[in-house]
């Protein structure tokens, strides 16, 4: 198989690339832009590899090169690649999803072999190992005998197909749930200051503003010892000008200011609900405003005839009880062989 | 203060060359602009060369400040007045007996507010500040006006909002940087100035409000750097 690296940095798009992301359902965090701002803004440098079959391209794939030395506190180099370290395939900008698609008729083992040798000749020997995240058990059971599987967080999604209306999802759930969403619609309905702006492929979003807030959660989730990196507010800008993303703010409209926001990436069949960020508690924030964001999900997805809308990892407890379940996913990683 | 060997060893340029590489490593205001627009002297992604050079005026700059924080984190204030106690004993005889009036720089002994000044003044006095706030002081005082780099006569010091204090007239009469802490650099919106001291919040290539025209030379007399006219 022939392979296609690039980095999306410095590489133009390639001719073919809209026509691939539309094949393989690839939602709007693959768009090229996107990609571009993503590599710019992050701590690791990002490669996407197209594999080929003859001229048909047959898998595609997003990672990033872990290598030593590891920076906390820098952007990835611009001129200059690690030479030892491991390949850490994952989805662009969520971690909910795989970071690739393959052809109907592909294998998992085409990522262990095509594509771990196609690494192995780009990265150099230095090139040690492959990490695939969000992996299900039986792929992991094709994956040669040289393996490593850890099971790892578990995602939450809403199996959407099987409700029929917005009334049906809420009489799945359990009573004191329901009462209290269907009090959580009432107050929004009644809170005359709350604005909520819901955006479709918007350009005139106040990007420094949705930055700004981004930190609460980042100081809120950042490890201590390897923060969150700064989220670039030209990636957020790119992101949210894609055709297929939705926006929402809330805004509280006597002081004019952002007090959460959300984006939703739109798919035929599974959505991702992806970024969430509100105001701390004490700066005017207001906790009902998630559970009303998911409802708000559920309901257009239901609108729109969608299968299941991806929640990703964690808040476990709010997710199940407004009817997510959870999948279970692994990490598999497998070593790569220097010849 | 580290970088203080370094200045004496390779150079105010070299050591402005070490800070843009730093920012564009680690602060994500500069890593959006330049990796998208590009930037010149140095050139830090090869073929991007960016609108005007890569200088950021200040306007720009003012509603971001979160943004001009390193990775590694640090403050997001800035002091308008930063770096007038070096540049102000540079420029104007100032002694620890000397009562200044008006912007006393930190840690001098005697200060006085504006609305204080003695109507006959005694001992010695200095007024620092706005030209408009030392139209009030009384006339037998030495002054020394905080002028913004777009509006610079003939005497005082270049303040603004963001960057603080750059420089100042000396006793040769030119219009000397705050070398070797600020920098300065010839761009098509103007003179850009660089903090190369300052860490966070990190201000690089910055063209204050109002402009600055003029070109960076050397002083005959002190052998540093100058802005001319």
């Amino acid at each position: 198989m022939r392979a296609d690296i690039f980095d999306p940095r410095t590489d133009p798009e390639p001719p073919y690339w809209r026509e691939l992301r539309v094949t393989a359902g690839l939602r709007a965090d693959w768009a090229w832009e996107v990609l571009a701002a993503q590599a710019w803004g992050a701590r690791t440098v990002q490669l996407i590899t197209v594999l080929f079959d003859g001229t048909t391209p047959k898998a595609v794939v997003n990672a990033a090169w872990l290598g030593a030395p590891l920076h906390r506190f820098s952007f990835a180099a611009a001129g200059s690649r690690p030479w030892v370290g491991a390949v850490h395939v994952r989805g662009p900008g969520s971690g909910a999803v795989p970071g690739w698609w393959l052809a109907d008729d592909l294998p998992i083992t085409v990522l262990t072999e095509a594509y771990a040798r196609a690494m192995r000749r780009e990265l150099g020997p230095g090139c040690l190992a492959l990490v695939l995240r969000q992996v299900t058990e039986e792929q992991a059971a094709q994956a040669g005998r040289l393996r490593v599987v850890r099971p790892t967080e578990r995602i939450w999604r809403f199996p959407v197909h099987a409700w029929s209306d917005p009334e049906a999802w809420l009489m799945t759930l359990s009573r004191s749930r329901r009462s209290n969403l269907r009090g959580i619609f009432r107050r929004v309905r009644e809170n005359e200051d709350l604005e909520i702006r819901i955006e479709t492929g918007t350009t005139t979003l106040d990007e420094v503003r949705v930055i700004e807030a981004m930190r609460w959660n980042d100081d809120k989730y950042g490890g201590k010892l390897i923060p969150r990196v700064r989220i670039l507010s030209g990636y957020l800008r790119a992101l949210v000008a894609q055709p297929d993303v939705h926006s929402t703010s809330y805004i509280d409209r006597q002081s004019g200011e952002l007090i959460a926001f959300g984006t939703a990436l739109d798919h035929p069949t599974v959505p991702i609900v992806r970024s969430w960020t509100q105001r701390p508690a004490e700066q005017g924030g207001a906790k009902y405003l998630y559970f009303y964001h998911l409802a708000k999900q559920v309901d257009w997805a239901i609108a729109g005839g969608k299968q299941w809308v991806e929640l990703g990892k964690g808040k476990a407890q709010e997710k199940q009880s407004l009817g997510a379940v959870p999948a279970d996913q692994a990490a598999m990683a497998v070593p790569i062989r220097p010849w | 203060m580290a970088h203080f060997g370094i200045v004496w060893t390779f150079g105010w340029r070299a050591l402005y060359r070490q800070v843009v590489r730093s920012s564009f490593a680690t602060v994500p205001f500069y890593r959006e602009l330049w990796a998208v627009d590009g930037r010149t002297e140095p050139v830090v992604v090869s073929g991007r060369t960016g609108a005007h050079g890569g200088a950021v005026p200040a306007a720009a700059v003012s509603g971001r400040l979160p943004d001009l924080v390193p990775l590694a984190g640090g403050s997001a204030e800035v002091d308008p007045l930063r770096g007038l106690e070096m540049v102000l004993h540079q420029c104007a005889r100032v002694t620890p007996d000397t009562v200044i009036i008006g912007a006393v720089p930190p840690h001098h002994p005697r200060g006085l507010a504006l609305e204080s000044t003695p109507d006959e003044p005694r001992g010695d006095l200095l007024a620092v500040g706005t030209p408009a706030q030392l139209a009030g002081v009384a006339a037998g005082i030495p002054r020394v006006p905080l002028v913004t780099p777009g509006e610079r006569g003939t005497e005082g010091l270049l303040v603004d909002d963001l960057l603080g204090v750059l420089g100042g007239v000396r006793d040769c009469g030119n219009w000397h940087l705050d070398w070797p802490r600020v920098y300065a650099r010839e761009t098509p919106l103007g003179l850009a100035f660089t903090l190369l001291l300052q860490r966070s919040p990190r201000l690089v290539d910055i063209v204050p409000a109002g402009g600055a025209e003029g070109r960076v030379d050397r002083c005959p007399q002190h052998r540093t750097p100058v802005i001319a006219a």
